[in-house]
C-alpha cells in the first residue's frame, strides 16, 4: 500500500486528536455500597428497594413514602425492549429486536464497588440509589433520584451496541418500561391528564378504564395526575404529577421503527396474577387490558415508557457515551 | 415451512396426477447469513387498546386538574440531567458528588443476592429430581424470591425462592420453587411461550462453546466476551456474542451460538 505524506499527516493529527481527547479510565466515585435490600429514608422520603426478585425487575423499591403518606407500593423496570432500524424497510429490519431484563443473573458491579447496590448524593438535596447490568453490549445503569423537594425520578442510561450491521443500520432505540403501582394515600386512585396543544386549547381526560395514550405531536405539554379517590377521602384528596418532559415521541406506524413502541403510558388495574414482570417478549404489546377493567377508583398500575434514541457514530463505537431517559413525579403536599 | 411445502407439493401433485412427492429438507444454515438472527414483528404490534376520551378542559376539572391548570404544566425546579456522557458511572450537570451525607440503612432480612444464587443452585442441582429434569446441558437463567401480594402476610419462614433454569437438550424451561430453608418444593418442565432472559451463566458457556471451536477459538483468545438473547424463528435458543479487547471498546469479533445444539450459528470478525 502506498501512502502519501498527506495521509500520514492524517493519520498523526488524528492520533494527537485521540489523545487529547481520551475518554477519562473508568472508576467508582463516591459510591456507597448499600445491601441487595434494604429500607432507608432521605429528607422527607423512606422507601426500601431490593434486587433480584424472581421477575427480573432490575433494581425495585417498595413502599416509597413521602412525609410518612405512601406514594408508591412499588416501583420497578421490567423491561427495556430494543429495535434496530436496520434497512428501514419493514419492523423486522436490523438485530434484535431484544428484551432487555436486569436480574440476578446480569447485574454486575462498577470497578471499585464492593456492592451490586450503590448511593450516590449529589449536594445536600439529590440521593442516586442504583444498579448496573451489562447485556448483550449495552451497560444499563437503572437509577432512581430522590430530591428533597418532593420529587423523584425513574431514570434509566444505557451505553454500547448488540448489534455490528453497517453505520446507520445499527440506529436503534430503547423503550424502557416502568412499572409504577401507585398507591397514592391509599390503594383507590384516579389517573387523569391535562394536555395544551400548539393552538393554545387544553384538553383533559379521565382514564376510567383500562387505556394508554400516545401523545399526538401537536402537544405543547402534558401531566398525568394520579390522586387519591374522592370517594376514598372526600375532604381531602392528595395527589402526584407525572411528567416526561425529555421524552422523545412513541412510534409511528411505517418507516423506519413500523410501530415498535408507540404508547407512553399505560393504566391497568393492579391484579397480583400481573404482577409477574414483563410476560410480552421482545415484540410484544403491555397487554392486560382484554376485556379493559375499570380503573376508575382502583387499585391502579401506571405503565411509564420511555423512547431514547441512540444514533451510529464511528466515535460513540470507539468510546462508547451514555444516553439516558426516564419520568418525574412531582409529590404535591 | 415443511409442512406447507408437503401441502403444497400434495395439491399439485393430486393437479399433475403425480404420485409421490419428497419434502425438501432446508439447507444447513450458512455460518455468515444469520447474523443476528431477525424475525418479522408485524402481527404482535396490532393491538393496543384504547385511549381515554379527551374533553375540552374549559368546564369544571377535578380538584388536581384544576390547581396544575392554575399552575401551568410547564415542569419547574430542579431535575436529573447528566454531563459528561463518557463518565463512568454517569454524573449530573451541576450537582457535584457530595461524600459527607450519611445514610441510615437497615438491611433487609435475606442473604446477598449473589451468596443466595450460588447455593440454591448448588442445592438444586443436587435434588434428584431436579437433575433429571435439567440434562446434561442446562444454564441457571433467573433467579430470585417470589413476590408475595401487597397485602399478604409475609415472613422470612415462609419465603420462596424461585430459580428458572433452562433444559437445551430438550428446549424447555424447568423453574424449581425452593423453600427459605433451601428445600426443593416444586419442579416443573415447559415449554416456554417466551423465551427467559440470558445470564451471565449461559453468555460464559456460549463463549466457551466459541473458545473451544477449532476454526473460531484463537479468533476470540484473550478477548472478552458479552452476550444477548436472539430472535430466532424456530424452537432453539440462540445467544448473539460480542467480543472486545478491552471494556467499552469496538467488538472485534460476533458470533451466534445456538445452545440448544451447542453450536456455532455463523461467526466472523466485526466489520
Amino acid at each position: 500500500m502506498n501512502t502519501s505524506p498527506s495521509t500520514v499527516v492524517r493519520i498523526l493529527t488524528g492520533l494527537l486528536v485521540a489523545t487529547l481527547f481520551r475518554v477519562p479510565e473508568a472508576h467508582a466515585q463516591a459510591n456507597i455500597a448499600l445491601p441487595d435490600s434494604g429500607t432507608t429514608t432521605f429528607g422527607n422520603w423512606d422507601f426500601s428497594w431490593g434486587i433480584g426478585n424472581a421477575n427480573d425487575e432490575g433494581l425495585v423499591l417498595t413502599n416509597v413514602r413521602w412525609k410518612r403518606t405512601l406514594v408508591i407500593s412499588k416501583v420497578s423496570m421490567p423491561v427495556v425492549r430494543v429495535k434496530y432500524r436496520g434497512n428501514g424497510t419493514s419492523i423486522g429490519s436490523g438485530c434484535g429486536p431484544y428484551s432487555d431484563r436486569i436480574h440476578s443473573g446480569n447485574i454486575e458491579r462498577l470497578s471499585g464497588a464492593t456492592s451490586d447496590v450503590v448511593a450516590r448524593f449529589f449536594g445536600n438535596d439529590l440521593m442516586e440509589i442504583a444498579v448496573l447490568a451489562e447485556i448483550g453490549g449495552y451497560d444499563l445503569y437503572q437509577a432512581y433520584y430522590f430530591h428533597k423537594s418532593g420529587r423523584f425520578e425513574p431514570t434509566l442510561y444505557s451505553s454500547g451496541w448488540s448489534c455490528r450491521d453497517f453505520r446507520s443500520e445499527n440506529d436503534h432505540k430503547h423503550h424502557p418500561y416502568w412499572r409504577i403501582d401507585f398507591d397514592v394515600d391509599g390503594i383507590q386512585n384516579h389517573v387523569r391528564h391535562l394536555r395544551t396543544l400548539s393552538t393554545g386549547t387544553t384538553y383533559s381526560a379521565d382514564y376510567l378504564t383500562e387505556s394508554g395514550f400516545s401523545v399526538p405531536s401537536n402537544t405543547t405539554a402534558i401531566v398525568w395526575t394520579v390522586a387519591s379517590s374522592q370517594f376514598a377521602n372526600p375532604n381531602f384528596n392528595r395527589s402526584v404529577r407525572v411528567y416526561a418532559p425529555s421524552n422523545e415521541h412513541s412510534d409511528t406506524q411505517g418507516s423506519p421503527w413500523f410501530g415498535f413502541c408507540p404508547r407512553d403510558i399505560e393504566v391497568r388495574q393492579y391484579r397480583p396474577s400481573e404482577n409477574v414482570g414483563w410476560a410480552f417478549g421482545a415484540k410484544g404489546q403491555l397487554g392486560y387490558f382484554d376485556p379493559p377493567e375499570s380503573t376508575a377508583g382502583q387499585d391502579v398500575v401506571f405503565w411509564a415508557i420511555g423512547h431514547l434514541t441512540h444514533l451510529w457514530s464511528q466515535d460513540d463505537v470507539n468510546n462508547p457515551t451514555w444516553h439516558s431517559g426516564g419520568w418525574i413525579v412531582d409529590v404535591t403536599w | 415451512m415443511i409442512r406447507h411445502y408437503a401441502s403444497c407439493c400434495v395439491i399439485l401433485a393430486w393437479l399433475l396426477g403425480v404420485t409421490a412427492c419428497a419434502p425438501v429438507q432446508p439447507a444447513p444454515p450458512s455460518p455468515t447469513s444469520q447474523l443476528p438472527t431477525r424475525e418479522s414483528a408485524t402481527s404482535e404490534t396490532a393491538n393496543l387498546g384504547g385511549e381515554p376520551d379527551e374533553v375540552s378542559a374549559e368546564g369544571e376539572l377535578p380538584s388536581e386538574l384544576k390547581s396544575l391548570q392554575e399552575e401551568g404544566l410547564q415542569l419547574r425546579g430542579d431535575h436529573v440531567t447528566f454531563e459528561n456522557e463518557y463518565d463512568f458511572p454517569p454524573t449530573l450537570k451541576g450537582q457535584p458528588i457530595t461524600t459527607t451525607v450519611e445514610l441510615a440503612v437497615t438491611p433487609g432480612p435475606h442473604p446477598p443476592m449473589r451468596e443466595t444464587r450460588e447455593s440454591m443452585r448448588a442445592m438444586a442441582i443436587a435434588h434428584p429430581r431436579v437433575k433429571g429434569e435439567l440434562g446434561e446441558r442446562f444454564s441457571l437463567l433467573r433467579s430470585g424470591w417470589i413476590e408475595v401480594g401487597k397485602d399478604a402476610p409475609r415472613s422470612i419462614s415462609t419465603d420462596r425462592y424461585e430459580m428458572v433454569f433452562y433444559n437445551y437438550a430438550e428446549n424447555v424451561v424447568v423453574t424449581v420453587t425452593a423453600s427459605s430453608q433451601q428445600e426443593v418444593l416444586d419442579v416443573q418442565s415447559e415449554v416456554p411461550s417466551e423465551q427467559p432472559a440470558e445470564s451471565r451463566e449461559e453468555v460464559d458457556a456460549a463463549i466457551e462453546v466459541v473458545r473451544s471451536h477449532g476454526q473460531y477459538g484463537d479468533a476470540v483468545k484473550g478477548l472478552l466476551g458479552r452476550g444477548i438473547l436472539a430472535e430466532n424463528p424456530g424452537k432453539d435458543r440462540y445467544l448473539y456474542l460480542l467480543f472486545y479487547r478491552e471494556p467499552r471498546t469496538p467488538a472485534l469479533f460476533e458470533a451466534t451460538v445456538n445452545m440448544s445444539t451447542g453450536t456455532i450459528v455463523a461467526a466472523r470478525p466485526t466489520p
